[in-house]
């Protein structure tokens, strides 16, 4: 997998940060704070 | 006639050319049983009187009768002809009229139920075009020419049958009210006793596994006893409609014989006369005989029109923009204080959410179901539009992109992906119909598939069944993988890519 | 063995010890078409006889006639609907039994049709069908037949030459016709079904997979494919049209010949002085008539269709060998625990002949522990579940419980000792309280509180307006995935098996119920010997041992590997 996201822009969902592969960056998303949260942007 | 036939008559004009021309022909019908009746009558009481059988004068009424075969196959011909291409013509529009549905609705909602409207639905309107529309051409016109030649022949028959003829839809359409209360309380218990035997032998399996598949005999047997007792309860009551219209219909023929036989008897009336009134009585309630039964079996046909009229008035997309995609898609992206609400829904899907992600960045977005990140996906998708808010590509909004050539350049892996009726290497090639076997194997690779592929019956070539039958959860998420691949474009989305796969067993 | 007999006619077969009840049915039916075309014939009688000016009490006797056949026709046939659709259903209520006997031993691996909803929707139509070949096929032809022969020897009684024309005119409608029905009905068959088939998966595509064909700007071409498939329907129901029509047109042409044929004859015999002219009229209103009673004959061919086909696959599905033998004197298992269970070198086939399944797999379940089994979907765990529960027979190896070989104890035993949530497990249209008391009929309101709270159910339970008698829907549509997956886990705890065995028992739901149910089921299993089986690879911690079932694409399973505690 990790060569289909090369070079490209890559936005992954996931229900557990321990399952995915190498990311840049990991946005924690929960249902109370839909509203515009740190660590969003 | 009703909103949705008319609407019905409006959207497809040939059914509106097929109600004309049968009612023409049912015209033609008309006036050969009224021959056929004459001539015979006419035969028969010459041959009473003593003039002799003339070969000419049988040829005469079986032309005629050979006519009304004609006619009757015509009329059934044209009939069969035009439901085929009414159900056609409404087929197209149906397939036109998904493409306005938000797909994410169509791929998650009642599938089932549009699927089934393109099949088996719309077969039922087949006893609505070919039963109820030409005997309800027939009813306008046969009873009315039958009517007027006995009039001519002999008006104290013809003012009988003039006067019971009204009967029939009257007294059809009170007993019919009457009986529709009755049965409608009785379709629930009907419903749950005739599904019995379903629900049980669908759980055999769970039956056997806790030892109770014998006790359950018995009650298979006592369910469709009891089923079958408030059905003829039911019944008794639904039967009385048809009770009623036979028996005024064969009464109202005694009621023209026996008081034409006196008067023969009198010497008041010839016996042709009295002959072609015979005949003809009963083929003026005939039309509406018919027609009251071709209606029943005509009301699931029209339920089915109103749920292709739904479909055809469904909620259309917003008005989608032109604009090229800027940079080919690599670019950075950005949702912009985003709010999203699902209709019917009274908490928002996503509220004020923002999100900025650069060119080329991974970025993981993790959480509990319900947190909205599969919303997410299906904005940055463009298939569903942001209430509040806008989604960027390239610091332009989306909503005037053009939406398929943004699509071209974003490969999406779903967390159900759906594999088509067709090869595997179809399945891999559908965002690039025109992609080389080589292109196909390597995106297979990277997959990676290659492996499970190899193994299957005819490889590439294998013809996966409907929804991807016969490959496990893991293996069509793969195939899906190896779609994205071979699109090769600068974004991809996934949604929950391992849910199914062995972490550890490849990069 | 010797060749069996036609399906429909073994279909026959098993209504035939119902023809009691059915007699009033047909006796009703024929009369009320008898009365029919009596009332034409007598009223034409009348006429005629009267028109001879005879004195009015020579034709009292038919005026009555005339008025009671009127009435009677009405009352007669409504007779004739009641009492068919009664002992129709009487039959169908044993055939129904009758099929639910047969489909035991089948359950779940015998036939395809425990794999599909589809299927076995269409296997219960089938055996309705029953009901269309009674009252649509067999009650029609009884009472078109009565009118013929009545019709036939009335006319034969009156003037012998045109009893012959009609009789052989007849008997051309009521068996040319028909044939000519089955004959197209089977020709245009397989390549409608082709197109409609098409249709139906092609629309499936379009709709099911509508986001992906948006996403991959491939909608264009599936909305193809659905309009060719719809114009191939078309174009065959066109070419079709010519001749299902055709039966109907060659019906009235038969009908005109005889009524033209039958009025010839009778106008030359009365002319030479041997018929009454009274019978001259009586013979042509009878030929007219006895072809309306041949009307639905037309219907009752297509209906016979759809029945042979029915009967056909009823047949086939009826006719499959049961999967697992029992043995002719089975070895008793213990009657209580704590039990394991010994699988080495196990090979099964789904069927004798076809790819293994499982092959070489060995695996020791200790008594009193749990363990777990672990592999991708579709690489035989649920095999190795229904080997166990013998639903399906192992080729080689073997599997002992308690130091029995499981192929020498009887299957009803074995389910006894083994059982718990399959991977088919069905909630059923009924109670809550219904549902699970299917595991154990004289369970006491403790044990189900006790199975529903180890299950974390019965804080549920009670919270809901009606409780335990909750309606639980067509297979628990009234529940949530979560609470089915419970209801399911309560039942066999329930059941309190020596040896539970869970089959994938978060199918379906999100990952954080799917933990939080594994979690509750590790709990409660404390203690006892439980096979769970799952692709889920976490939340396993509590287990006390974790197998991995490894499998190689689409070939056999090879020997397990056992990975030590808290891997995995």
């Amino acid at each position: 997998m990790a060569e289909l996201m090369r070079g490209r822009t890559v936005v992954v969902v996931a229900h557990r940060a321990g399952v995915l592969p190498h990311v840049d960056r990991v946005v924690e998303v929960s249902p109370a704070q839909r509203v515009a949260v740190p660590g969003w942007a | 006639m009703k909103a949705v036939e008319r609407r019905l008559m409006n959207e497809v004009p040939l059914l509106r050319r097929h109600l004309q021309v049968s009612t023409v022909l049912a015209l033609v019908g008309g006036g050969l049983v009224v021959a056929q009746a004459a001539l015979l009558a006419k035969v028969l009481a010459d041959g009473f009187a003593g003039y002799g059988a003339d070969g000419a004068a049988v040829v005469v009424p079986a032309a005629v009768m050979g006519g009304r075969a004609l006619v009757a196959w015509v009329r059934g011909f044209l009939a069969q002809r035009a439901a085929a291409d009414a159900k056609r013509a409404l087929r197209d529009r149906v397939t036109a009229g998904l493409r306005r549905t938000n797909p994410l609705r169509l791929a998650g909602g009642r599938h089932g139920e549009t699927a089934t409207l393109l099949t088996r639905g719309l077969d039922a309107l087949d006893p609505y075009i070919v039963g109820h529309l030409p005997t309800k051409a027939a009813v306008t016109v046969v009873p009315l020419v039958v009517l007027g030649w006995m009039a001519r022949t002999d008006w104290a028959s013809a003012l009988v049958v003039l006067m019971t003829l009204p009967l029939l839809p009257v007294f059809g359409v009170l007993v019919g009210m009457h009986t529709a209360q009755r049965t409608a309380k009785q379709w629930e218990l009907l419903s749950r006793l005739g599904g019995h035997f379903l629900d049980v032998v669908a759980g055999l399996p769970t039956l056997r596994a806790f030892g109770r598949e014998r006790h359950q005999v018995g009650v298979v047997r006592e369910m469709a006893e009891a089923h079958r007792r408030a059905t003829v309860r039911t019944l008794r009551v639904a039967f009385l409609s048809s009770l009623v219209l036979e028996t005024v219909a064969t009464l109202s023929v005694a009621l023209v014989a026996v008081p034409v036989g006196l008067r023969l008897l009198g010497g008041e009336v010839e016996l042709e006369v009295a002959l072609t009134v015979l005949f003809l009585a009963p083929e003026a309630y005939l039309p509406l005989r018919a027609a009251g039964a071709a209606f029943h079996d005509s009301a699931e046909g029209l339920g089915v029109a109103e749920k292709v009229f739904a479909v055809l008035d469904g909620e259309g997309r917003a008005a989608e923009g032109a604009l090229p995609v800027p940079g080919g898609g690599r670019v950075p992206l950005s949702v912009d204080r985003v709010t999203v609400r699902y209709p019917g829904r009274a908490v928002p899907a996503l509220e004020g959410v923002s999100l900025s992600v650069r060119t080329g960045e991974h970025v993981a977005l993790v959480g509990p179901s319900g947190a909205g990140k599969s919303t997410l996906l299906a904005l940055l998708l463009g298939f569903v539009e942001p209430g509040e808010g806008r989604v960027t590509v390239g610091g332009v909004d989306l909503a005037q992109l053009d939406a398929e050539a943004w699509r071209e350049r974003v490969a999406w892996v779903p967390q159900r992906p759906h594999l088509f009726a067709g090869t595997v290497a179809e399945n891999i090639r559908l965002g690039r119909p025109g992609a080389s076997e080589a292109e196909v194997r390597a995106a297979a690779r990277a997959a990676p598939a290659e492996g499970f592929v190899a193994e299957l019956p005819d490889g590439y070539d294998t013809a996966l069944g409907e929804s991807g039958f016969g490959l496990s959860a893991g293996q069509r998420q793969r195939i899906a993988l190896a779609r994205a691949f071979l699109l090769d474009a600068p974004v991809l989305l996934l949604d929950e890519p391992t849910a199914h796969l062995d972490v550890g067993s490849e990069g | 063995m010797p060749p069996r007999p036609h399906p429909t006619l073994r279909l026959l077969q098993h209504l035939v010890p119902h023809w009691r009840r059915l007699l009033p049915a047909a006796l009703a039916a024929a009369g009320s078409e008898l009365a029919a075309a009596a009332l034409m014939g007598t009223a034409a009688w009348l006429i005629t006889r009267a028109a001879e000016q005879p004195p009015l009490a020579e034709v009292a006797l038919a005026v009555v006639v005339v008025r009671a056949l009127a009435l009677g026709r009405g009352l007669l046939r409504y007779a004739d609907r009641l009492l068919g659709h009664d002992g129709t259903l009487r039959a169908v209520a044993v055939f129904r039994a009758r099929v639910y006997e047969a489909l035991v031993p089948l359950a779940p691996s015998g036939i395809p049709a425990f794999r599909s909803g589809d299927l076995l929707t269409r296997l219960v139509d089938d055996v309705d069908a029953v009901q269309d070949l009674l009252l649509r096929v067999l009650l029609p032809v009884a009472a078109a037949g009565t009118v013929a022969v009545a019709a036939t020897g009335t006319a034969a009684v009156l003037l012998p030459g045109a009893g012959l024309l009609l009789g052989v005119m007849l008997v051309l409608a009521g068996l040319l016709v028909p044939v000519l029905v089955l004959v197209t009905s089977r020709r245009d068959g397989p390549e409608e079904r082709a197109a409609r088939a098409q249709l139906a998966v092609s629309s499936l595509d379009l709709t099911r997979g509508a986001a992906d064909l948006s996403a991959y700007g491939a909608l264009g071409r599936a909305e193809e494919r659905v309009r060719q498939a719809a114009t191939r329907i078309a174009r065959l129901e066109r070419r079709k049209a010519r001749t299902t029509t055709l039966a109907s047109a060659v019906m009235l042409l038969l009908q005109a010949g005889a009524t033209v044929g039958v009025t010839w004859l009778a106008l030359g015999a009365h002319a030479g002085g041997e018929l009454a002219a009274v019978h001259l009229t009586v013979l042509t209103v009878l030929a007219l008539a006895s072809f309306e009673a041949l009307g639905p004959l037309l219907a009752a061919a297509r209906r016979f269709v759809e029945v042979r086909s029915a009967a056909r696959r009823l047949a086939e599905m009826l006719d499959a060998p049961p999967p697992v033998v029992e043995p002719v004197v089975p070895v008793a298992l213990p009657a209580s625990g704590p039990l394991g269970v010994e699988i080495t070198g196990l090979r099964v086939r789904h069927r004798p002949g076809g790819p293994a399944a499982l092959d070489g797999v060995s695996l020791r379940l200790p008594p009193e522990r749990r363990v777990v089994l672990v592999g991708e979907s579709g690489s035989g765990k649920s095999t190795l579940i229904a080997t166990l529960m013998r639903f399906l027979p192992y080729e080689s190896g073997s599997i002992r419980i308690g130091g029995r070989e499981l192929r020498d104890c009887a299957g009803a035993d074995v389910r006894r000792a083994i059982t718990g949530v399959t991977q088919d497990a069905h909630v059923f249209r009924g109670t809550i309280r219904a549902n699970l008391l299917l595991a154990r009929p004289d369970a006491t309101e403790t044990q189900l509180r006790e199975a529903a709270g180890r299950a974390r159910l019965l804080e549920w339970i009670e919270s809901l307006p009606q409780g335990w008698e909750t309606y639980a829907g067509g297979d628990g549509a009234e529940m949530s995935g979560g609470q089915r997956q419970r209801l399911l886990l309560a039942r066999a705890l329930l059941a309190d098996p020596l040896v539970l065995v869970l089959d994938e028992p978060t199918e379906g739901l999100d990952p954080d119920s799917a933990a939080a149910v594994l979690a509750d089921i590790l709990d409660a299993t404390h203690g006892r010997t439980t096979l769970l089986v799952t692709h889920e690879r976490e939340g396993l911690a509590a287990a006390d041992e974790v197998v991995t079932l490894e499998r190689v694409a689409a070939g056999p399973c090879g020997p397990l590997l056992t990975l030590p505690q808290g891997e995995g």
